[in-house]
């Protein structure tokens, strides 16, 4: 009977351990041929769609028939949240689309610095960290901006865009007294966004080391946020952000932007995609988020678009460097990427209507040293992670009744116990 | 107080016909429920009336919703804002159904077959590997078998997304992150405190004689137990599977983080949430989708209704 | 020799009952008690989930749970969740159960309607409640149409955290109906019998007999609710995403959106490990003082 008790241990022990080996033989089952497969995560959007890139990369494929590029889809979060994920279970692809460098990722990347690609694009310096350049981008998101409806304007009778926050302030009365909703917000995570808009600029322009001083504590959010977050309660209590905005998700505060049910509205300038794409829309022009009085270099908020890190992980490194060089040098590449996201880049023109040619006027006006990170920031301008989410967590607060000093008390604490 | 006497009446008359089976005990049973109905202080027209009352409004609260899924399944959009509890004239159709079907973005047929697998490996080897232990455990008569018995039922007590960040850790450390063998062996893990107390807590109530009987028969301690004691377990395996069965199912944080992104393999929830996202307003998306995802738990609830809500209540009350 | 020829004996003897067991502990040690162990040690590290280079912080991750007013307010919305939730289920669920406890096709059908959310996923219906309770969705759609304004049950903070208690409760007092079913059909109807010759009214057999006898089966729906309760992660998820103003976020919300959005998983295993600590002592502390309650029974 020992031989039938040991089979049946045996079928046991070997279907555990045939579970437990059976699926790291099949994952290891690569190749060394001598095609090099380079895996991509990229951000999939409705602008920048999985054939997007695909697309986008065929021609360098063609180029190089040795490398073959392969695009790969996040999770539902996006690249940022899934990147983690990936680097948690060890399964790191080589290139990384549109997560900024940090100093906690800086140790996955590889140093870039070497590469002149890297070292002179856009943002590069206010991206650079200890003096490394560990990513490369195509060109820049704004994020200070409004967009704003003409037709609303003529109607209240605004004859240039505001160039200071009490012009816009008035302005805002004024169209609300024409009829229309003055701000066009929305819930989820586009809540903070009209609070940073209308803060950056001032603060940044006042104490460029902000981020810096904010994150090692030497200035509080209090003491250096509280008018900007006063404002917004102000805004909120006037009607000019109309309370309920915190049930409109973003594709919808986009639709009735577009549909011309408001007046203005503070978005990044990857709106530009949307409405260029739009068929029936109201005439949209956009202007730089204004400072406070007597600031007269604003400060601008923006992003690299579509940013490539290398990972340290990659077995391909210089594969890898390759495809990146060409994503942010070849012309086509570069623009057809503009084009897509709404982006803008000094010298890189694409076909793009009246709005987009306001957008590339601001970027031509803007000196690089002016450009100002927003949210949680990037490089060596950071603060808490998590930073943005609470923020909004706390204008969210505001537009359902919160008093603008408990919002503030709030982050305090939110960024003391985080830091 | 109709209340009351509704109550009492519905309280006892329910384990009397339980228990009381026998022709005879009926007709006894007969006459004191005559000799009840005519008591003068029961008001039970009124009460029934009242029971049946509250209960319908429950039922009313409890079936809109899945009443609204299924219409709006449908419908176009316009007519899920503008007409949600019924159909204008012309609205209804089956192609936002049919796009659902054959979404890119969520095979849930895939899904389907994935998750029904996940739930059967879960299955098998909860209870391959309990069974045998819980049986060792249930005879042992030492401190260690105690000792075994505590440990695994400590498990009960810890919330799965506690162990959940280190185990990717394990996981990453045995190269099982991301697989299918690696989730299945943590979600088996998950289940095996429950497993375990269930079939020692049933295979107390089993005489000892059966060991004896079986081992009488030549066979070998493990095969003895496979052949004459697991299945008397019947009873205890069925509950087991019904609570692992509707626990894997609708999983939801497990696959989404051990699975992860870059594996491709959705289970229904993970697809769902892919799918719809937490932000989603297109309702001609988000109604289909639910309607696929929540069906075949309906359809498998229905059928096995019983054993389901028998099988949940001994799990539960054996706790 | 007579040694390791005896210590051979009790091996024979012990090696089937080690093989029967040992696969079990393998793989519940693995994928269970190390986990477990390791979050602790976790726990005590500045873990970004990045690099394997871990510092040891002590009892940091512990001190800004207890201080970051975030993970504060998620526990406190947790609690109020679980207790609520908890008690309801209760009262909703005996209620219903005594109505229905009986035999009889009718009931059996309405047991069914109560109890089927119990068997689908909470994500989905997070997702479904979320369709109906949305500032476009279907219940406000309703109200427009009678001309009558919206109501903001998932965008004003007091709203939206009713919406996901009141949804838990939909979809969880079933379960506790169910279990209350089968104690009463455990009852043995002699008692009643027994009762009413002595002239007990219904209100006294209730008291008497009912509810003492029902008293382990409190505990069970007091336990399992509550240890379920301080889960709850999915039907948030899906429902409110954890808004609006953060004021829905739970204990679990709080571990996995630290853990994997803001890339400190330090922090988060330091969470979880409050949250067992909390459920094991509810756990257990509830089981010990119901004990009184249910030995009156023997008596």
């Amino acid at each position: 009977m020992i031989t039938g008790r040991m089979a049946t241990a045996a079928a046991g022990l070997t279907a555990v351990a045939l579970a437990l080996t059976g699926c790291a033989a099949g994952a290891e089952g690569g190749e060394t041929g001598e095609k090099v497969t380079v895996t991509m995560l990229v951000n999939i959007t409705p602008n920048l769609t999985e054939a997007f890139w695909n697309d986008l990369v065929a021609p360098f494929e063609e180029a190089n028939p040795d490398i073959d590029v392969k695009i790969q889809a996040p999770a539902a979060e996006g690249v940022a949240k899934t990147l983690p994920q990936l680097l948690a279970s060890g399964e790191v692809p080589d290139i990384v689309e549109t997560v900024p460098p940090t100093e906690e990722l800086a140790p996955e990347l590889v140093d870039l610095s070497q590469y002149d690609w890297a070292k002179n694009g856009p943002l590069a310096d206010q991206y650079s960290l200890d003096g490394k350049y560990y990513m490369a981008g195509i060109g820049y998101q704004l994020q200070s901006i409004y967009f704003y409806n003409k037709q609303a304007f003529s109607e209240a009778g605004i004859e240039a865009p505001p160039t200071t926050v009490d012009e816009l302030e008035a302005d805002l009365q004024k169209l609300q007294d024409a009829g229309w909703t003055p701000i066009q917000s929305g819930g989820e995570w586009i809540t903070q966004i009209p609070v940073q808009t209308t803060g950056l600029p001032s603060i940044i322009a006042e104490n460029a080391d902000w981020f810096a001083e904010m994150s090692d504590g030497d200035v509080t959010f209090s003491e250096t946020y509280s008018d900007a977050m006063e404002r917004y309660a102000s805004w909120v209590a006037a009607g000019y952000i109309p309370a309920d905005s915190v049930g409109v998700k973003y594709a919808d505060a986009e639709q009735q932007f577009l549909s011309g049910k408001s007046a203005i509205y503070p978005m990044g300038s990857w709106f530009a995609a949307s409405e260029a794409k739009a068929a029936e829309k109201p005439e949209i022009g956009v202007f730089r988020a204004p400072a406070e009085k007597g600031i007269d270099n604003p400060a601008m908020g923006a992003n690299v678009a579509n940013p490539y890190v290398i990972m340290m992980a990659s077995e391909h490194q210089d594969a890898a460097a390759k495809v990146v060089e060409f994503l942010v040098t070849d012309e086509e590449a570069v623009t057809k990427q503009l084009a897509a996201d709404g982006n803008f880049r000094d010298g890189y023109e694409y076909e793009m209507d009246a709005l987009g040619q306001e957008l590339l006027a601001i970027v031509a006006d803007t000196p690089e040293s002016d450009f100002t990170p927003t949210g949680d920031g990037y490089g060596e301008r950071v603060l808490p992670r998590g930073y943005q989410t609470e923020l909004n967590v706390q204008a969210q607060a505001m537009l359902t009744g919160v008093s603008a000093a408990d919002a503030i008390a709030a982050m305090d604490a939110w960024i003391e116990s985080n830091r | 107080m109709p209340t009351t006497e509704t109550i009492s009446t519905a309280l006892v008359e329910g384990p009397e016909e339980l228990t009381l089976n026998t022709t005879a005990m009926r007709a006894v049973q007969r006459e004191r429920r005559r000799a009840r109905r005519s008591t003068p202080t029961s008001n039970s027209v009124g009460g029934l009336i009242l029971k049946w009352t509250i209960l319908c409004l429950v039922a009313v609260v409890m079936l809109t919703p899945l009443y609204i899924l299924v219409i709006s399944a449908f419908k176009p959009q316009a007519d899920i804002i503008e007409n949600p509890l019924g159909f204008s004239p012309g609205s209804f159709t089956f192609d936002y159904l049919w796009a659902s079907i054959t979404s890119e973005k969520f095979n849930v047929i895939q899904a389907y077959g994935i998750t029904l697998l996940f739930v059967l490996l879960v299955n098998v080897f909860s209870i391959g590997l309990a069974a045998p232990a819980a049986y060792v455990i249930a005879r042992g008569q030492s401190k260690w078998h105690l000792a075994l018995l505590l440990v695994f039922v400590s498990g009960l007590f810890i919330p799965g997304q506690v162990t959940l960040i280190p185990v990717v850790f394990v996981l990453r450390m045995l190269g099982l992150i991301g697989t299918i063998p690696g989730f299945v062996l943590f979600e088996t893990a998950g289940t095996l405190p429950v497993t375990i107390f269930l079939f020692v807590a049933y295979l107390r109530t089993v005489p000892r004689d059966i060991d004896e009987a079986a081992a009488l028969d030549g066979a070998g301690k493990i095969r003895a137990f496979w052949l004459c004691i697991f299945p008397i377990m019947k009873p205890a395996v069925a509950t087991v599977i019904v609570l692992h069965s509707i626990g894997v199912w609708n999983d939801f944080v497990n696959p989404q983080v051990i699975l992860g992104p870059s594996s491709g393999i959705y289970t229904v929830t993970t697809g769902v949430y892919a799918a719809i996202g937490q932000f989603s307003t297109d309702y001609t998306t988000v109604f289909p989708t639910l309607l696929l995802t929540i069906a075949p738990a309906i359809i498998f609830f229905l059928v096995m209704q019983r054993y389901i809500i028998g099988g949940l209540a001994a799990g539960a009350t054996k706790g | 020799m007579a040694d390791t020829s005896r210590t051979m004996i009790v091996w024979k003897r012990r090696l089937p009952g080690l093989i029967m067991t040992m696969p079990a502990v393998i793989v519940f040690t693995a994928m269970f008690l190390v986990p477990t162990v390791l979050g602790f040690v976790l726990s005590l590290t500045n873990w970004n989930g990045f690099s394997l280079n871990l510092t040891f912080i002590g009892f940091e991750n512990y001190l800004r749970a207890f201080e970051n007013p975030r993970s504060v307010d998620a526990a406190i919305f947790t609690t109020v969740f679980a207790v609520v939730t908890t008690v309801v289920c209760n009262l909703v669920g005996l209620a219903l159960a005594v109505l229905i406890a009986g035999p009889g096709r009718a009931n059996t059908v309405v047991r069914a309607v109560f109890f089927y959310p119990y068997i689908i996923s909470a994500l989905i219906i997070g997702f479904l409640w979320s369709a109906m309770l949305a500032p476009q969705g279907v219940f406000n759609s309703i109200l427009a149409n009678l001309g009558l304004p919206s109501i903001p049950f998932l965008t004003d903070p007091a709203f939206a955290q009713t919406s996901v208690i009141v949804t838990g409760i939909w979809a969880h007092y079933g379960f506790s109906m169910i279990l209350y079913i089968a104690g009463l059909k455990s009852i043995p109807a002699e008692y009643y019998e027994a009762a009413t010759v002595d002239g007990a009214g219904p209100w006294a057999r209730f008291k008497n007999i009912t509810v003492p006898l029902l008293a382990p089966i409190v505990t069970v729906n007091i336990v399992l609710g509550l240890v379920t309760a301080l889960r709850v992660y999915d039907v948030v998820l899906a429902l409110t995403a954890g808004g609006p103003a953060g004021s829905t976020e739970t204990v679990v919300f709080q571990i996995l959106k630290n853990s994997f959005d803001n890339g400190k998983l330090g922090y988060g295993a330091a969470q979880g490990v409050i949250l067992l600590i909390v459920t094991a002592v509810l756990g257990i502390g509830v089981t010990l003082a119901r004990r009184n309650a249910e030995k009156k029974v023997a008596d």
